[in-house]
């Protein structure tokens, strides 16, 4: 997959339908630790840590990234569950605990940049690529910014309260990086496999790749009964896949002639083919086709 | 004004909780062990219920034997001269519980059992 197929010369950036938490207090690690599905405690002010909050079914409620700042986390999930992950975060507070959680939708704007030389606005920064390497964040004045790496892409996730948003795109102007539509966005990540809240939403982690943010040795977390066993019993029978199909057909839910069901997540359009993020069984992973009681035919292409 | 210092966000968000009188029910085997938890420290010192999130179905119970932090947040149940607090925001979701005591080696020490839970873990920690 060549990004240069979707990018303005240097770059593009998008303006993240996200929502924003701040936990702070004492002892926030702590409480984290017990919501989420990872391991927090133990992690350092600068780190960011991704990790999943689940329902006690094991089905995902939502993917979260947290910048760990000196007694306070910055949370990063999905807009639509903004106001649930808060309220989560607020419900179970110890009693002698002084932990807050403030909403911070309205007073920080998360920018995502894609390009094949994103390192152009980190030299406007005065930031080596290598420090943000690691999972590290380094602040650049009142912004927050960090980089995600995955197989065949680099993402700068840069955080600025809003009363800057003027000066982050004058910026970006500067280094030629050009705001990209919302459906380029969901474009460029479908081909490169960056997974988003809607291909996860609901699903059970093992089930959209996911399997490295489950720790079962960290002891209980909501969700992790489910998990536990699931693991133990080797019922993972689903995988997360990138699907293509000569068919402009809207369904969600197909049947696959040798036996069970694709979900798709989330897709795009492009001429005639349609390029989705859908859930297959494992089985047919490392297949090149599979075909459909629908009469469809998807090519599987299987991500890292 | 910043990330970094938090300035400039909103107010911290307030979860509204169903405040209401609880009533607990506590065997004979409990109030033996917490006499001899507390030792000669009943009036000094109370026993704090609370649930905290956490735990395989959302929430977690905790005990602690405290210096009695004497806030009017708290509601007390006197049990044979033992005080037990359990806090407002907690009282809709330990409100009928039974606290128990089991004197065995495995899965023994004091239970919690919950009539208003809709689903426990299997470790019966954790309820939701």
């Amino acid at each position: 997959m060549h990004l240069s197929k979707f990018l303005y010369p240097t770059g593009n950036y998008i303006i993240s339908n996200n929502s924003k938490s701040i936990l702070s207090g004492p002892g926030i690690l702590e409480h984290l630790d017990k919501i989420i599905t990872t391991k927090i405690i133990g992690c350092q002010i600068n780190e960011i840590h991704d990790s999943i909050i689940c329902h006690s079914n094991g089905r995902i409620l939502d993917q979260l990234k947290i910048y760990i700042l000196n007694n306070k986390a910055i949370i990063i999930n999905n807009n639509v569950n903004g106001s649930e992950i808060r309220s989560q975060l607020v419900k179970g507070i110890p009693w002698n605990k002084k932990i807050s959680v403030i909403d911070g939708d309205d007073g920080i704007i998360s920018y995502r940049v894609v390009g094949s030389n994103i390192t152009k606005i980190l030299d406007y920064f005065g930031i080596n690529i290598i420090e943000l390497k690691g999972n590290m964040w380094k602040e650049y004045g009142n912004m927050i910014i960090s980089l995600t790496i995955g197989t065949d892409y680099e993402i700068l996730e840069i955080l600025v309260p809003i009363e800057e948003k003027s000066s982050i795109e004058y910026i970006m102007a500067e280094c030629n990086i050009l705001e990209s539509k919302i459906d380029n966005w969901d474009m460029m990540r479908i081909e490169l496999g960056i997974v988003d809240y809607f291909d996860i939403n609901n699903s059970i982690p093992f089930d959209v790749k996911l399997n490295h943010l489950v720790k079962l040795n960290k002891g209980c977390y909501p969700g992790q009964e489910i998990h536990a066993r699931l693991e133990s019993r080797g019922k993972i029978n689903n995988t997360l896949v990138r699907l293509r199909a000569n068919s402009n057909n809207n369904k969600k839910k197909f049947k696959i002639i040798d036996g069970g069901k694709i979900k798709i997540k989330s897709s795009y359009k492009s001429n005639e083919m349609v390029i989705s993020l859908g859930i297959i069984p494992t089985k047919y992973e490392n297949m090149h086709s599979i075909e459909t009681v629908e009469n469809i035919s998807f090519l599987i292409e299987k991500l890292d | 004004m910043g990330l970094l210092d938090g300035s400039g966000f909103s107010l911290p968000v307030f979860e509204e909780v169903e405040v209401v009188k609880v009533k607990i029910n506590v065997t004979d085997s409990a109030i033996d062990a917490m006499k001899k938890s507390m030792q000669d420290d009943y009036d000094t010192h109370v026993l704090v219920i609370s649930a905290e999130a956490g735990g395989c179905s959302g929430y977690l119970y905790d005990m602690k034997i405290t210096e009695n932090p004497n806030d009017k947040d708290f509601q007390r149940i006197d049990v044979n001269g033992i005080g037990i607090l359990i806090h407002n925001k907690d009282s809709s979701l330990l409100n009928g519980i039974e606290l128990d005591y089991k004197d065995t080696l495995m899965g023994g020490g004091f239970q919690i059992k919950n009539p208003t839970a809709e689903r426990e873990c299997g470790c019966g920690q954790s309820f939701g």
